[in-house]
């Protein structure tokens, strides 16, 4: 075996590093939930639910579908609440919906449908309220639906139909926009989302049977075309079927002008050639991107993966005592450089497996961090900025290894332990305190101290091992444009000071290395 | 063979080598005396490459330790008086993690630590922590790693030093065995009758100078035992006495020095001559009183 990966294999393995991971990888998934619960307040999630009751039978169905704010389709816990809304009482009150029956159910990839029974004392509440005779008018059946998500919560009142013979009732309010035949059956849902030049409709439909189509108009006003040429002026969209239905348009492609438009109207045309018509649907604009940006600025804040940045040097710290100061100590070097070995093997191997730990250790930890985001919200950090906060973090800890393991080199065993903890703490807390001092006595307080203080924070990183973690974070910032720009940050300086920080200690380690007493 | 050559060596400003040079050829045993912080650890862990002098060099079978170090250190064994090893290794994983750095693939680093922990009767402290092993353990584990590639040279520093009678034989023999096979080995010890019957020479250094190099017959003949007696008549006795070598008055005793006849012939002559024997002891320091002869003349 060689040594090197000996080396390796008992500085990645060792309970100290092995233990601290895990802990890692734990507070990683926590972190992956603290995003989620950040973003639950921070962005939104867009839900749309269509259900009918058979007022003869009982029969109940319920379409539901549901996206993130980037118009994914989301993964989400759905209650449905089938009651009698009070619209006259306040809509925080208890009073505000009396819930006569309720449904849970989780909807994967958005969509779910659901099919029930009523039974005969829900459906005489139901019939009794929205009867125009016998209930009082602020007193309407309807539907609450609460989705709760990684991505975000709603809790909101949606359309509910009813059939009561031939005829179909509908109670508002709607969610978007509804078709309603008084002689036929059909009737459906629909919302409509732009993003950029991408035209988006979906529509949760309940139809009578096959062979129907499904045609738009764009409009940009809300007043519906009148008369069969505006009919003949729609664009076809697809068929239509039962269930969800999704179209998507490209208006770039259609020479339209995605800030002229401001509503769509729909027609959907049955087999026998009769043309049902939708009410003028106004279209909602959606800016996709923030919630990656989201995403990406809380994780690699300082209360996500900097974290690692900030606490895992205290097992870099140990990996160069275990390595070098500790056999250093002991004498034991000796008898492993009475072999065929030079002392520079010994130096370079050992630093090499101490280097290899801290690299596969933050990968393992920014995989399984990413993995676990990935896993509870859908979303994951993008590989560009994965690479770039990976690069961030490895060289601060390299930078810090490199000089502990300087340290492990001249001082053995609690020497160096007490030294390379006090390095620890003052390039962690003592630095930091003494530029905020620096920073006042320099700026004073108030605005001028804050833009100098950045300016003044970002310098002082250049000189910080640890600190070079930071510069990561601020690329990543003002790639999201979450970052504000600091003049003294060029990352031409930044990839110098890190390979000063790495390299020098190494050297001077290696002068000091090569001609010291190396007995106890 | 192990060469020496005008080493010196420092620890900030107390000078613990001074020009110190001597040669161990193949097939021979060399005793290296000195008391205790003489310098003999200073020379074997600078003759082994873990220590650079600050002048000299050591070279093995003609090889510098200075300036080929790894080619050096593959003809030179190291069994050093207290081994010092990585605590956190088990045996077996230790033995495997150094024959890496023969060159030996992981399988025959297996096989050869089982042939060699089990003939140094380590076989059943494999899977032990090096932290476990007791002195003796250690020592042999030690013999044991600087055998993976059966170098023709060894040192033994102070091996002796804590071992029970079994082990001292065992090392003794194992000095001899190697002679026989044509090694150079340098033993060193702070008691120079460790080294008696197993050395060719005996390499005597003090404060960090060499103060001789003695072949073993040499020093049996310098250094001769004495017969100390306790007698009524001293003045006739020491004309007796002169009779079987030299005589000289020690308190109330007479020193004999190198006698020429044995006891009982020369108790018998004392007797002819009306003289009582009180009392009579054979003085066995004659090695030890020749080392300190040494230091007293050439150290101080």
């Amino acid at each position: 075996m060689k040594p090197l990966f000996y080396d390796f294999k008992r500085s990645f393995l060792r309970p100290a590093t092995v233990l601290s991971l895990v802990a890692f990888i734990v507070i990683g998934v926590g972190l992956s939930y603290i995003v989620t619960t950040t973003l639950s307040t921070s962005v939104r999630i867009y839900t749309e639910g269509f259900g009918k009751i058979d007022l003869s039978n009982g029969n109940f169905i319920f379409y539901f579908n549901a996206y993130d704010a980037n118009l994914k389709p989301l993964n989400s816990n759905v209650a449905i609440y089938l009651g009698i809304m009070n619209t006259s009482a306040n809509s925080l009150s208890a009073d505000a919906f009396q819930t006569l029956k309720s449904w849970t159910f989780k909807a994967t990839n958005g969509f779910y449908a659901l099919n029930d029974t009523i039974n005969e004392s829900v459906l005489s509440q139901i019939m009794s309220s929205q009867s125009t005779t016998n209930a009082p008018s602020n007193m309407f059946p309807g539907l609450r639906i609460q989705v709760s998500s990684s991505l975000g919560v709603s809790d909101e009142i949606i359309g509910l139909a009813m059939k009561e013979g031939d005829r179909y009732a509908y109670i508002t309010p709607f969610g978007g926009f509804s078709i309603i035949d008084q002689s036929g059956n059909m009737i459906g849902d629909v919302w409509a989302y732009l993003n950029k030049d991408e035209l988006m409709l979906t529509a949760l439909l309940d139809l009578p049977g096959n062979g129907f189509t499904f045609r738009c108009a764009i409009l940009n006003s809300t007043l519906i075309p009148q008369g069969a040429e505006a009919l003949n002026n729609t664009i076809y969209l697809g068929e239509a079927n039962s269930g969800l239905n999704v179209y998507k348009l490209n208006l770039s492609d259609m020479n339209i002008s995605s800030s002229s438009i401001s509503n769509v109207y729909l027609t959907v045309e049955g087999p026998d050639g009769k043309i049902y018509s939708s009410f003028s649907l106004p279209i909602e604009r959606v800016s996709t991107g923030r919630l990656q940006g989201e995403i990406e600025s809380i994780s690699t804040g300082s209360a996500g993966l900097a974290l690692f940045s900030l606490f895992f040097p205290i097992v870099v710290l140990y990996i160069a005592y275990a390595l070098i100061a500790k056999p250093k100590g002991m004498g034991a070097l000796e008898f492993l450089l009475a072999r065929p070995i030079s002392r520079w093997d010994v130096y370079i191997s050992r630093f090499t497996a101490g280097a290899l730990t801290t690299l596969v250790s933050s990968a393992v930890f920014l995989l399984a961090f990413d993995a676990s985001l990935m896993l509870i919200t859908g979303y994951g950090i993008s590989a560009s900025h994965l690479v770039i906060i990976f690069l961030g973090i490895l060289s601060s800890l390299l930078a810090f290894y490199s000089v502990c393991y300087m340290l492990s080199t001249v001082l053995g065993g609690s020497k160096y332990l007490s030294l390379s903890i006090l390095l620890y703490l003052f390039f962690t807390m003592i630095y930091n305190i003494i530029i905020v001092i620096l920073g006042t006595e320099l700026y004073g307080t108030g605005m001028y101290l804050s833009n100098n203080f950045a300016r003044l924070q970002y310098i002082s990183y250049y000189f910080n091992p640890i600190g070079l973690v930071n510069f990561a974070s601020y690329f990543i910032g003002r790639s999201l444009n979450t970052m504000q720009e600091i003049s003294v940050v060029n990352p031409y300086l930044v990839v110098v000071s890190a390979i000063l920080w790495i390299a020098l200690p190494i050297v001077i380690g290696w002068l000091l290395f090569r001609k010291a007493n190396l007995s106890r | 063979m192990i060469e020496i050559k005008n080493v010196s060596k420092s620890f900030g400003n107390h000078k613990v080598l001074e020009d110190v040079s001597f040669t161990v050829e193949n097939g021979e045993i060399a005793g290296y005396v000195g008391l205790n912080g003489a310098g003999k650890t200073t020379t074997i862990r600078i003759a082994v490459g873990v220590l650079p002098p600050d002048n000299g060099d050591a070279i093995i079978d003609g090889i510098s330790v200075t300036k080929e170090k790894k080619r050096a250190s593959e003809r030179i064994g190291w069994v050093p008086e207290l081994p010092i090893f990585e605590t956190d290794f088990k045996v077996i994983d230790y033995f495997l993690y150094i024959a890496g750095y023969y060159g030996i693939s992981v399988d025959s680093a297996k096989r050869l630590a089982k042939e060699k922990l089990e003939m140094l009767e380590l076989g059943n402290a494999l899977n032990m922590k090096l932290a476990a092993l007791s002195q003796g353990m250690k020592k042999r584990f030690a013999l044991a790693v600087s055998l993976i590639n059966d170098p023709p040279n060894f040192i033994f520093d102070e091996v002796l030093n804590g071992l029970d009678p079994q082990g001292i034989v065992f090392f003794r023999e194992l000095a001899l065995k190697f002679k026989s096979q044509g090694k150079a080995v340098l033993f060193s010890s702070h008691i120079l009758s460790e080294v008696q019957g197993i050395a060719d020479k005996v390499v005597f250094i003090h404060k960090g100078k060499i103060l001789g190099v003695y072949k073993m017959n040499e020093i049996a003949d310098i250094a001769k035992p004495a017969i100390i007696l306790k007698v009524d008549k001293v003045n006739e006795s020491l004309y007796v006495l002169k009779e079987f070598g030299k005589a000289e008055v020690r308190g109330e005793s007479i020193a004999l020095l190198d006698p020429s006849a044995s006891t009982g012939e020369i108790v018998k002559a004392l007797l002819e001559h009306g003289i009582n024997v009180l009392e009579l002891k054979q003085e066995e320091k004659g090695l030890e009183e020749f080392f300190f002869r040494l230091i007293k003349d050439g150290g101080n």
